[in-house]
This record gives structure tokens, sequence and C-alpha cells, in this order.
């Protein structure tokens, strides 16, 4: 596998922002009311950190270490304005469905996280295929939970109507804030099996690093020094 | 000293850049956007008044509108109002844009068709913080299709529902105060 | 599994009670309200009923036997998180949609969090309020074909408390029962006579319903939206009595009827999720009367038990910290220089 496949292999798979790494929880509670939301805050997500990799990437020679955070925030910043410019005029339903969290992309930990951990220490085109590996492990994570809110709390699949053909009422608590956290649980409590066994066999996964952990104090100086 | 000024310097024009390029994308974008705003809108009226082929924006004169709604005892807020115009170029009703204040919770944005000789078009609801489930069934078309095509004499016969009585009644209200303010404007009856 | 001898240094305290006594008498106190709810609902409601205690038990059963566990299900609390439930339910609410609530009850609300005693709400109102807000328009839906009209207290809520409409439900309508409502929250009388049961079998002491109820009458006499304001009292021209008739007759309206006298007898005194001193018994029924007032007049559903209940059980550790007693032997140490 080269040094890309690589790249895409861990963002998706080995090091998921979603299952794994448990970063940029705050939009992946509150998008994920349909698996559409899920994918379009995903793929955006993904355009701005694979953009914002790029970016840093190249700059990073020039970029003082003293300002680095600053300037990290003002490119991811401008770039996330250009996107919700852009969404706005082309894909305005899209746009209106993930509201405030189009300009909230900016504070995802994902995007910061990965600049300082890997952009600002790798050569362009790596960082490149580490922001589409990330944001495609991040999409499919949002689209999966997207999915199951969509299907336990109205009864569609993609906006097609399944479940509630059969006469099932969608269960609105999913459509919902605790239907989130109920959903967000119990998808962690699999990724716990998953981790015991991975333990077990002797190939632990990555520690998870972000809110979810509980470790408040440690945000920014965990966001900074990710392992990689 | 110095490396504060050379860091200060450095960001500056990262900024300064980006700041070109965000204002580029602005104008590019700018004109889509409020196409696509209008747009939207234009679909929400097109709901209420199918027949209509543009809507022309009339001006909203706030102190008439506040008059006509206290006449009538409206708590409502008249927030725009367009006339329907057919393909051949002829007024045929009002839409209303209002915002009611007796809901249940909040304000209730409703759009309201009337047509020229006092009929209720229909109405549908851009924006509300109603209860989901309670409130929200007077937006169901199972009670929102019994003010189509009606008299606006008879939409205050139009029963509530229990359980959801101040939604519905402020529904009720918002489609009065539409048809007052339609009048208001010289069209109907 | 072996059994392994428990031991411990004293002091041993000895009662003949065992939590399957305990639920017994639970069973037993909710059989008047139940068979009541069955004759003025009909058929359906022994179905649902049954439906919910099922599912409750076969939830705890089927979580016993994932996590490994002895089975639990003999000491009867599944049962009584199921009646408890059931009661709680509009007579006509999808049985699937019971179903669910006890699925959740059981297995997210109890046995998630550690089994019987581990609660950290009472686990038939959890899966209440999680049916209300999955379901919304099926769990308000009292319509039935015995009774066409809304709930007393969905009148209430209406039409702020006025008299009139009362046309429809005497207050002997609401002390008997006769009334649309959830299965189990209409008849007062018969609620009393469980509760009865309860007390004499020394299950639940009066503590907390008391102070419930009370906390509640007094608020809504004073504060209710047809109670006795004190500027009412002190306006000239108004006639004392009929003011007084007015605010009590509201009160007792208030307290007949939606799920308050289920509630305080049943609910907010569930062993795990509640004080165990006595002061922080008292605070707790406080809290649920203040809480059960303010929503039932301010918010939005006519119906406040459920939240204020749990809100409550929400609060049980922080009362109990202010209220626990002082441990024998510690002695509170003076400041100095006083």
């Amino acid at each position: 596998m080269n040094k890309y496949t690589e790249r895409l292999f861990n963002g998706i798979i080995k090091e998921n922002p979603t299952f794994v790494l448990m970063l940029g929880m705050c939009p992946t509670l509150a998008v994920t009311t349909s698996a559409i939301n899920g994918l379009g805050m995903g793929l955006s997500t993904t355009v701005v950190l694979v953009f914002a990799n790029l970016l840093i990437s190249i700059f990073r020679k020039k970029i003082p270490d003293g300002v680095r955070i600053p300037a990290f925030i003002v490119i991811v910043a401008s770039l996330v304005t250009i996107v919700e410019f852009l969404m706005k005029a082309y894909f305005q339903a899209l746009s209106d469905s993930l509201g405030v969290y189009i300009p909230l992309i900016v504070v995802n930990c994902i995007i910061l996280g990965r600049a300082e951990s890997y952009a600002s220490k790798n050569g362009p085109v790596e960082s490149m295929f580490d922001g589409i590996g990330m944001g495609l492990g991040f999409t499919l994570g949002l689209t999966c939970i997207g999915i199951i809110r969509e299907v336990l709390g109205n009864g569609s699949f993609f906006d097609m109507p399944i479940l509630t053909d059969l006469g099932f009422t969608p269960i609105a608590t999913f459509a919902r804030a605790p239907g989130a956290f109920l959903v967000l649980a119990f998808l962690v409590a699999g990724m716990n099996i998953v981790r015991k066994k991975m333990d077990e066999k002797g190939k632990p996964l990555a520690k998870p690093s972000g809110c979810i952990t509980g470790d408040c104090a440690n945000c920014t100086s965990k966001c900074a020094d990710e392992k990689k | 000293m110095n490396k504060i000024v050379k860091n200060a310097l450095i960001l500056m024009a990262f900024s300064l850049v980006l700041g070109f390029v965000l204002g580029a994308v602005y104008k590019i974008t700018e004109g889509p956007i409020a196409e696509a705003t209008l747009r939207k809108e234009m679909e929400a009226y097109k709901v209420v008044f199918e027949n209509a082929d543009t809507f022309k924006e009339v001006a909203v004169d706030a102190d008439a509108a506040a008059k006509v709604m206290t006449d009538g005892g409206f708590p409502d807020e008249i927030n725009k109002a367009f006339e329907a115009v057919d393909a051949s170029g002829n007024g045929i009703g009002y839409v209303v844009q209002l915002t009611t204040k007796d809901g249940y919770s909040g304000g209730i944005v409703m759009v309201v068709g009337i047509t020229l000789d006092g009929t209720v078009n229909g109405f549908s609801v851009t924006a509300h913080t109603e209860t989901s489930g309670l409130g929200t069934k007077a937006f169901d078309p199972a009670y929102a299709d019994q003010f189509k095509g009606i008299p606006a004499a008879d939409v205050s016969g139009v029963a509530t529902i229990s359980g959801a009585t101040l939604t519905s009644s402020a529904v009720k209200n918002g489609i009065n105060a539409a048809v007052a303010y339609a009048n208001s404007l010289g069209g109907a009856q | 599994m072996s059994e392994l001898f428990h031991v411990s240094s004293a002091p041993h305290v000895r009662a003949k009670t065992s939590t399957q006594n305990v639920m017994l008498w639970v069973i037993i106190a909710m059989l008047p309200t139940a068979c009541f709810g069955i004759w003025n609902f009909g058929f359906r409601a022994l179905l649902l009923i049954v439906a919910t205690v099922l599912s409750c038990v076969a939830s705890e059963t089927v979580y016993n036997l994932i996590a490994k566990k002895k089975n639990t299900i003999g000491d009867l609390s599944a049962v009584v998180t199921g009646m408890i439930l059931a009661l709680n339910f509009p007579v006509t609410l999808p049985i699937w949609e019971a179903v669910i609530g006890g699925i959740v009850a059981i297995i997210v609300v109890k046995m998630l969090f550690g089994g019987l005693g581990q609660n950290f709400m009472n686990p038939a109102l959890g899966a209440r309020c999680f049916l209300l807000i999955a379901f919304t328009s099926d769990m308000s839906n009292f319509v039935t074909d015995a009774y066409s009209t809304a709930t007393p207290l969905a009148e209430l809520k209406a039409t702020n408390g006025i008299i009139a409409p009362w046309n429809k439900y005497q207050l002997t309508d609401m002390f008997i029962g006769t009334t649309p409502g959830t299965i189990g929250e209409t008849s007062v009388l018969f609620l009393l006579i469980g509760a009865a049961i309860l007390v004499a079998a020394k299950v639940i002491s009066l503590r907390i319903p008391l102070a419930y109820l009370g906390s509640f009458a007094v608020l809504m006499f004073f504060f209710g939206k047809r109670g006795m304001t004190i500027p009412e009292i002190a306006a000239t021209g108004v006639d004392f009595g009929t003011l007084f008739t007015q605010a009590s007759t509201y009160t007792l309206a208030q307290l007949m009827c939606g799920g308050i006298m289920f509630g305080a007898f049943f609910m907010a005194t569930d062993y795990a999720t509640t004080p165990i001193t006595k002061k922080g018994q008292i605070l707790f029924g406080i809290c649920c009367g203040v809480l059960t007032f303010l929503f039932r007049t301010i918010g939005g559903t006519p119906e406040g038990v459920s939240y204020a209940i749990i809100l409550s059980n929400l609060m049980v550790p922080l009362i109990e910290k202010i209220t626990v007693p002082r441990a024998f032997g510690v002695v509170k140490v003076k400041k100095e220089g006083k």
C-alpha cells in the first residue's frame, strides 16, 4: 500500500474520527437527523478539511510557530465561509437543513487537530490524502448514525419512505436530541466491544481524544499534540 | 520585538489575501444566493396560490397594517404582501405573510392566499415552534385543507383542535387577519 | 454459581420483608385501580396491562440472558414496573408502542444502570416520558368509544379553570373515576384504597405523598389560575366566601384529575429513587409538588406529574447530600476564635 492509500485507509478505518477518535461529536449529534443531512455535512467538512490541509501544508514553512493557531483558524474560517456561500447559492435546501452547523465546521476538532498534527509536518499531497481519508471516515460515521435515526425517527431511508407504508408510527424521540444521544451511546458501546477484542488480540485501537472522554482540561493540548 | 512584528505582519498578510479571496467569492455568489432565496419564497407562495404566475411585492405600510390589525382585534403582525398575478398579467388575489402572536409558543410565520372574491385559497406555515405532534396537528393537511377555498366569513366557523386549541385558534386568527389586510388593500369583496 | 456466604461485621439488622414481598403488596395495592380501569375503559385496558407486563418481564429475562446473569424476574419488580407503566397509558395506545415502552423501561432505565435499586429514575416514568416524546399524539389521545370529550385535566388547562365547562364532570365523578384519562389515574377512590393498603402493610410511609400533595395543594390554592391570590383578597368589593369556594373547588379538582394521586402514592415513593432520610423525603415531596404546580400552570401540556417526579429523582443525590445526618461519633469541629 503506498503512502497515499495508507492515509485513506487510516482515516476511514484505523483512526475513524467518529468511532475511534471520537472527535467532532457536536455536529454528529446535531445534524444526523436524516441520512442526507449526515452525508451533506460530512462531505462539506471533507471539502474544508482537504483544502485546509492542503493550504496549511503548502505554507507550513512560512507560518511562524508563534502565530500557528491563529493562522490555521484564519485559513479554516475563510474556507468555511467560502463553502457557506457556495452552499447557500447552489444547495439551498441542504444549507437550510444544516443551518448554523455549517459555520460551526470551523471549530470542528477534526480540522484543527489534523492541521496541527499532520498537515503542518508533512507534504501537501500526503496532507491532502489525509484530509480525504479523515473526511470520508467522518462522513461514513455521520451517514451511519443518520440512517439509523432517520429509519427509526422518520420511517424513511434517504427521504424515501420505507417503514411508514407498513403502518409504522415513527418514534419521534430519535429525530430529536434524546434519540441522538441514545444512538451514539449504543454505537459507542458497540465500539467498546470491538476495542476489547482488539486489545485481546494485541492490536489496540487509537485512544479516543475528543470531548467524549470528558477530559476538557486537556482539550487544546490534546487537539494540538494528537499522536502522529 | 522584531519577532512579534514579523509574526504579526505574516498573519496580516494571510488575512489580507484571504480577505480578498472571500470578497471575490462573495461577489460571485451574491447573485445566485439572492435568486435562490427568492425562488424559495416564491415556491412557498405558489403553495397557497397555485393559479398565480408571478407575485408582485406590495409595499406594506406598517402603520396602516397595524391599524387594520387593531381594528379587527387581531394579535398578528403583517410582514409582507404580494399581489398574485396570473399569466396574462391580471391581479387575481393576494398573498399575505404574517406572524401570529397568540400561538402556543412564540410566533408562527404563516403565508395566506386570498383570492379577489374573498375566498381563502389556503395557507402554509414557514416557521414555527409549536409542540410537535400536538400543536403541529393544526398544520397537517387533515386540518389545513378545511380552509382551502372557503369564503372568508366561514373561517371562524372551523372548529379548533382539542389538545391544540391555542395553535389552531392562532391559525384561524392569522387567516382572518390576512383577509382583513387583503381587503384593506382594496382587493376583495 | 456457588452461593457464597455473605460475611460482614455487626451491627446486623434482620427484617421479615424481602423484595418479592414488597413488590407483591404493591401489585395488590394497584389491583383495585387496575380493575376499575378495566371496568371503566373496557377489555382493551386488560390487554394493554398484560402486554406491558409481559414486555417488561421478557426484556429483563433477555437482558439477563445476554449479560449472563441470574434471572431476576422472581423479585417481581419487572411486573410492578409493567403495571405502573400500563396504568399510565391511555387505553387507545397501540400495543406495539406499549411493548417498546416496556423494553425501554427495563433495559435502558433499569438494567443498563445496574438493575434493581441502582436506577437513577423511576423506570416506569422514564419510559412514559420517552413514549411521550416518541409518540406524542398517541399518548395524548384520550378519545374512546366510552368518552368522546377531553379529560378533566385538559379541560382545566384549556379553560384556565373556569368553572362552567365542569357541567361535564362533577367533583364526585372525578372522585369515583368515571371520566376519561389514563387507565389508572381516573379513580381517586380506588387509588386511595390502594394507598391505604400500602400504608397498612408498612410498604410506604405517608411522608412523601403528604409533602407532595400538601405543597401542591397550598400552591394551587393561593397561586393557581383560579386560586386566591393575596391581592384579590385585599381588593375591596370581592366576596371572601365565593373566592374561598372557588379556590377550594379548583384545588380539589386539580388534586383529583391527572396523574397526581397515582404519582404521589405509587411513583414518588419508589425506594431506589427517593432519599433515605426523613428530612430528605419531605424535601423531595415538596420538590415534586412545586414542580408539578409549575408545569401544570405555566407549562405547555396539561400533565406535569411525570416530568416533575423524574426531575426530582435526578435531584435526589443533591437532596441526600444536604440532609444526610451526622454519622455517630463524628464531632463537629468548632470554628476557632469564635
